[in-house]
């Protein structure tokens, strides 16, 4: 039960398969080009919700090829907020 | 069964039979008065048909309550010669010209969709009930002087008068939630028309429905958006519900923008309803969070918030109920602090078991933190920009620390997850958090499990039912709603129900408390939502809980900050029909002024449980006038 050590950088590819992702640009560039950056890492969608917000869904692996241009936030789950759940 | 009737109602002891039981006097009524049969569904009906053949001499109210009716009053069960009844068929027009043709049967008017209206005999009821295509029958209940108990409650209901003109007529209400049941009455115009503008299935690969196609979906197998959990119909219904049985939403003049929701993408659930809002006012509720983020307002969803919204576009959103769930923790340290905290992770039935927290510090400060296994390994987080990944045959751990640009707070990572043939009590308890004070400016630190049902910390001095409001209920941009106990007792189909456990008027048990990590004043107000009764999906899983649904009457009594938070977009959907330029800073600053205090909230102008205090909507409406 004694835990190995696997170093690796935050968002590598430790956890594979495409997760939905919020992109905001970071200064100096722009919401069009973090789109055109999503298409060509084969985001599998890549829209505008609002000026400064990106929505995709990215292989987790490939996050950080948007890292020089847009910070990349991994969206989490929510749940119902009936007491019984 | 035994009637007991008000001594002070005069009436001859003829026809009646008295008898004395424990020094009460128990009257029985034998003469023959009218009853209306309430018929709930088929199998009550035809009861109620053999039970007035078979047993004439039995008491009217008996009959009625043999064939199901739950009304509390046996005086107002009344016989008459006919009954109205909403049928939900598949195939309404057929139907209605069939029924026209029946004997003892008047009225009968298709209402759109597959609904039709009627007055029908009990010579015929057992002939409408047997017709192929008649799917349900259920009597159009007269209304009590109160709707609902919600509504007297926030002021909208006086004497069984609504107090204001406003029903949220040419407002649109967005709901994001487990789904709709729109075979639901509640979800059509007095016409029988759908009130809902369209309908986006995150589910099913982003489906948008318009009415026409909900229509169709409805009246045949599809059920588009369908609602398995229960969850967002009563949500829906408490907010918009038109009036159906007793119960009415509280704005039921709204139109409706409904998304079913895959529980990731509600960012993109309120940008899509805001788009499809157009320029008409709308506010979304969102009955649904999370504890992943930093709970300072600075979520990129809660910043997204801020964006969509602005006047005539208000977001409304449940506090959270994790005031007990003990997933918080959260201290001032000094220098050389140290302090451990023991927590166990939950094994999840369904789902692969796992437990990801997230503690947060300003980037001023400094903390060590460490994880300590079951088995006494120490793991500590790696320094600001890195992770580290740890592995067994049985489970992963990552450690991480980061730091996002759009936030001024440290974020500190863990994440576990378990292999399920490798799962045991010995695996998932007893793991330590140890954290260590470096450099204090601020010195503040504080950790949250990513939600309630995965773990829990031992408890601990760190452990605090404070700071338990949800993301993103502490966003700036919305309207972040508590939850108090408007009533203790509901009707179900195992008779009465009561918890004696809550007291009237005091805020839930499990209601979030605020404020906010940053100390920002969150939730912003409370408003009933314990225990709220409202529309029941059919074959949901809520309709599995015999103590809290009545399902032949569509309803069902459920609480959470869920219900409580539908009840104020109801009453913004108010404000914008009085004011379609409303913006959320004036919407909540007049919620936050006409605010009613109690005993229960005290004087203080803001409180953790109550926030500025309870809903009082004839007084936020006052101040828009």
């Amino acid at each position: 039960m004694w835990l190995k050590k696997r170093s690796a950088k935050v968002n590598t590819e430790h956890d594979r398969g495409a997760v939905a992702v919020l992109v905001e640009a970071l200064p100096g560039h722009s919401d069009e080009e973090v789109v055109n950056r999503l298409r060509m890492i084969g985001a599998h969608r890549a829209e505008v919700l609002a000026p400064g917000f990106v929505l995709a869904a990215i292989e987790r692996g490939r996050i950080e090829e948007l890292e020089d241009i847009a910070q990349v936030g991994i969206k989490p789950e929510k749940r119902l907020l009936g007491a019984a759940y | 069964m035994t009637i007991s009737e008000p001594e002070s109602e005069p009436e001859s002891e003829a026809g009646r039979k008295v008898a004395t039981e424990g020094g009460v006097t128990m009257v029985r009524r034998v003469n023959k008065i009218k009853t209306t049969f309430k018929l709930i569904n088929k199998a009550s009906v035809s009861l109620v048909s053999i039970v007035a053949r078979k047993k004439e001499d039995l008491a009217p109210s008996s009959m009625a309550r043999l064939a199901g009716f739950h009304g509390e009053d046996a005086k107002r069960i009344h016989e008459t010669d006919q009954t109205s009844v909403l049928i939900e068929t598949r195939e309404p027009e057929q139907l209605a010209a069939r029924l026209a043709d029946l004997p003892h049967t008047k009225g009968v008017h298709p209402l759109g969709g597959s609904f039709v209206s009627a007055q029908i005999g009990s010579e015929v009821i057992e002939t409408v009930l047997t017709d192929p295509v008649v799917r349900r029958v259920q009597a159009k209940k007269e209304s009590r002087p109160h709707l609902t108990e919600t509504l007297p409650e926030i002021g909208l209901l006086r004497q069984g008068a609504r107090q204001i003109q406003e029903d949220g007529t040419g407002v649109l209400i967005g709901i994001v939630d487990s789904g709709f049941d729109l075979s639901h009455p509640a979800f059509r115009d007095a016409n029988g028309n759908l009130r809902v503008e369209a309908l986006l299935d995150q589910t099913a690969g982003n489906g948008e429905y318009t009415p026409a196609q909900l229509e169709r979906g409805w009246s045949g197998h599809a059920r588009p958006g369908a609602d398995a959990d229960g969850h967002g119909t009563h949500v829906a219904s408490i907010a918009a519900g038109s009036k159906f049985l007793d119960y009415e939403g509280v704005a039921p003049g709204a139109q409706l923008l409904l998304v079913k929701t895959d529980y990731i993408n509600t960012d993109d659930a309120v940008s899509w309803i805001f788009r499809k809002a157009g320029n008409l006012p709308c506010v979304v509720n969102m009955s649904l969070g999370h504890h992943f983020g930093a709970h300072d307002g600075t979520d990129q969803e809660e910043r997204l918030h801020r964006a969509l919204s602005g006047p005539g576009r208000i977001i409304v959103i449940s506090a959270g109920n994790a005031r007990d769930d003990a997933i918080h923790i959260g201290a001032r340290f000094l220098v050389d602090e140290v302090q451990a905290v023991r927590f166990d992770v939950r094994h999840q039935q369904t789902g692969p078991t796992s437990l990801a927290f997230t503690l947060w510090y300003d980037q001023h400060d400094r903390f060590d933190v460490e994880v300590i296994t079951p088995f006494g390994q120490v793991l500590r987080v790696p320094a600001l920009g890195n992770s580290d990944v740890y592995q067994t045959q049985s489970h992963d751990l990552e450690l991480a620390c980061r730091r996002y640009s759009w936030s001024r707070a440290v974020q500190v990572l863990i994440s576990l997850g378990f292999r399920s043939e490798f799962v045991t009590d010995r695996l998932l308890k007893g793991w330590q958090l140890r954290i260590t004070c470096r450099r204090a400016i601020i010195g503040r630190i504080d950790g949250w499990m990513n939600n309630h049902g995965f773990g829990v910390f031992a408890p601990h001095p760190l452990v605090e039912t404070t700071r338990t409001v949800s993301v993103s209920a502490t966003g700036e941009a919305c309207i972040a709603v508590a939850s108090y106990v408007s009533h203790a007792e509901w009707q179900s189909d195992q008779g009465p129900q009561v918890d004696q456990r809550v007291l009237l008027g005091r805020s839930s048990p499990f209601s979030s408390l605020g404020p906010t990590r940053d100390g920002r004043w969150k939730p912003d107000l409370a408003a009933p939502g314990q225990y709220i009764t409202a529309a029941l999906a059919d074959l949901s899983e809520l309709a599995k809980s015999p103590d809290r649904s009545q399902v032949n009457d569509r309803l069902v009594s459920i609480e959470g900050t869920s219900m409580a938070a539908p009840v104020v977009t109801g009453a913004v959907a108010l404000m914008l029909q009085r004011d379609p330029t409303l913006t959320p800073e004036k919407a909540r600053n007049i919620l936050a002024k006409s605010a009613r205090h109690d005993g229960h909230t005290g004087a203080a102008p803001w409180t953790t449980d109550y926030g500025y205090g309870k809903l009082n909507l004839i007084a936020a409406l006052d101040l828009l006038k």
